[in-house]
């Protein structure tokens, strides 16, 4: 599976290569938009395609649609008008309308990566999902089991009592 | 192919599956409300509150949670409640309530006693009259707290201050001044201050005067000249302004700034006197109480007119010791000669918002917010704060309010772990 981002040929391109082994080809300014792989670039260039272990193709491949996006946002051209930042945001929400697994890998992966604004945006995401909602919800939502101890239940309900008065 | 990963489900990844820091980056991003809610979950999401990972986070998106002013504490059977009104969404906010490991305060002294905040962190003495002061700071919304060591000199001191001095980080300056204590001169002039750095009182310049200070208060922090103002005796004997300068830990030793009079004629006797600061601006808010002697009277003593008068005066500090005071507000309350306003001062006015003042009464607890904003202020253009919800009457502990805000951040209160201070 290739991915193209923006070809532009007066650029560096840089060569990923996922946990599972596909290679992805990329301008330098998108792969750039990752302070990790800025710094690996600015070590050992581009010349070497850069092994990405602990990141899948399919959530490689969706990390470098937000970089080629974002990138392309930064740049200026004279024949089509500057995209707004209305537009950034809806493009982000349709992003980010994915399964919540996708999301954690997501995270996970901007964070490997170090992609401050991408990890910030799936970090509110999965926040959005679980504003106002009830344990019981929260619980449900996250797939998470409920791990207190009878008495710790006990206890937790004495001290929250006031937030359900 | 749809890119909603097939692997990604075969791998199955999960909530749980993310290491800590990285569930705390979400749960950083709760509302306040939401966040207390998120702790019945799980475990984890419990810890997450004393997580360093969550604790930064935190202090990035929100470097400020709420700011409640002003705000009602209640104790009740070792839980610590604590009320405050926001301004910005206009309604009583109530705080998780917490407990350990600060002790319940005698009830009696605990009224008196000042309580200092500043930026999340509250100070204030939890110790009987019959002991030493035992100072604590804690922050409300994590629960943790900490005992200051003892001071130098034990006491119960009038004035106590807390300056955060790095927003955010747990770096903070006390300020514990004169003692109550009738018959101990020496002591009611003594200043000590307390740096969260160096973990020490250090004795600082004594007070000009002997009891000088002597009403319960924490005075008002002035920014730009790094002064710490209270409300006493001066020099000249009369009331005005104190100001202690806290880079050369000294008190102005000759400076008099006296107190607006209220009428030339008819003296009046000043029942409170606080220092309230908001946005920068320094204000002195007033009770003055005035009995206007009738001759021939056909009042009997008891009825004969007296006059209760709240002002706002704006306090401008200039270089070279120099200052201007003006009158803001003045307000009229009736009053009969029966009632002793001085028994116990009800009134406290506190900053509501980026530039209103709140008059709020503590025993009844309502409120009036005037905008100080304006160049003269409208007393009949004000704003009543809603009813607190929820209060237990009996169990409230109505604190001196004034000058006190609490914008909550979430600071590391726990020492380094080499360090033994005392717990």
């Amino acid at each position: 599976m290739h991915f193209q981002g923006s070809p532009n040929m007066a650029e560096k391109r840089v060569k990923l290569i996922s946990s599972d082994n596909d290679e992805f080809e990329v301008d330098e300014a998108v792969a750039f938009e990752s302070e990790t792989l800025r710094n690996m670039i600015q070590d050992t260039g581009t010349n070497v395609p850069i092994s990405i272990p602990n990141v899948s193709s399919d959530i490689l491949a969706k990390v470098l649609e937000y970089c080629s996006y974002h990138a392309e946002t930064m740049e200026t051209h004279d024949d089509k008008p500057p995209i707004t930042d209305a537009q950034i945001r809806e493009w982000d929400a349709d992003f980010v309308d994915v399964h919540p697994a996708t999301l954690y890998s997501l995270i996970l992966a901007a964070n490997y990566l170090n992609i401050k604004n991408l990890l910030d945006l799936i970090c509110q995401a999965v926040a959005n999902n679980i504003r106002g909602k009830t344990a019981v919800e929260i619980r449900k939502i996250l797939h998470i089991q409920d791990d207190f101890t009878y008495e710790e239940e006990m206890e937790i309900r004495r001290e929250t009592k006031w937030a359900f008065d | 192919m749809s890119w909603m990963s097939i692997s990604d489900l075969a791998n199955g990844r999960t909530w749980d599956s993310l290491p800590s820091e990285i569930q705390d980056l979400v749960l950083a991003r709760l509302d306040l409300t939401d966040l207390y809610n998120v702790v019945r979950v799980c475990r984890s999401f419990r810890e997450a509150l004393f997580r360093d990972s969550f604790k930064q986070a935190r202090a990035r998106l929100h470097p400020l949670e709420c700011t409640l002013s002003p705000s009602l504490f209640c104790v009740e059977r070792n839980w610590w409640h604590l009320w405050g009104f926001d301004w910005k969404d206009h309604s009583w906010r109530m705080l998780p309530p917490f407990t350990c490991p600060i002790p319940v305060p005698d009830p009696d002294s605990f009224r008196k006693f000042p309580v200092a905040g500043k930026h999340g962190l509250i100070c204030a003495n939890m110790g009987r009259s019959s002991e030493p002061a035992k100072l604590y700071i804690f922050n409300p919304l994590t629960g943790e707290a900490q005992q200051l060591p003892s001071l130098n000199y034990p006491r119960h001191p009038v004035v106590i201050s807390l300056q955060v001095t790095t927003p955010g980080r747990a770096d903070f300056r006390v300020i514990a001044v004169g003692s109550a204590a009738v018959g101990n001169g020496h002591l009611s002039r003594k200043t000590e201050v307390y740096c969260s750095v160096s973990r020490r009182w250090e004795v600082a310049g004594d007070v000009p005067g002997e009891f000088s200070l002597n009403e319960y208060q924490t005075g008002v922090f002035c920014e730009t000249q790094n002064l710490l103002l209270c409300t006493g005796f001066m020099v000249d004997g009369r009331k005005g302004i104190l100001a202690f300068d806290v880079v050369t830990s000294e008190w102005r030793a000759r400076w008099v700034c006296p107190f607006l009079s209220l009428h030339l004629r008819s003296p009046s006797s000043r029942v409170i006197d606080q220092l309230v600061e908001c946005n920068g601006v320094i204000y002195l808010f007033s009770e003055q109480v005035t009995d206007f002697s009738m001759p021939m009277s056909a009042f009997s003593e008891q009825e004969s007119p007296r006059c209760v008068t709240h002002c706002i005066d704006k306090l401008n500090l200039w270089s070279e010791e120099g200052y201007t005071w003006t009158r803001r507000l003045t307000k009229q309350l009736s009053a009969r000669k029966s009632e002793d306003p001085s028994e116990h001062p009800k009134f406290t006015c506190v900053p509501v918002g980026k530039h209103n003042l709140c008059i709020f009464n503590t025993d009844e607890l309502t409120g009036k917010v005037y905008d100080m904003s304006k160049e003269t202020v409208d007393i009949s253009h004000n704003e009543s704060l809603p009813t607190p919800p929820l209060l237990r009457r009996s169990a409230m502990n109505c604190l001196n309010l004034g000058c006190y805000l609490l914008g909550a951040v979430l600071p590391d209160l726990k020492p380094d772990e080499d360090v033994n201070i005392a717990l």
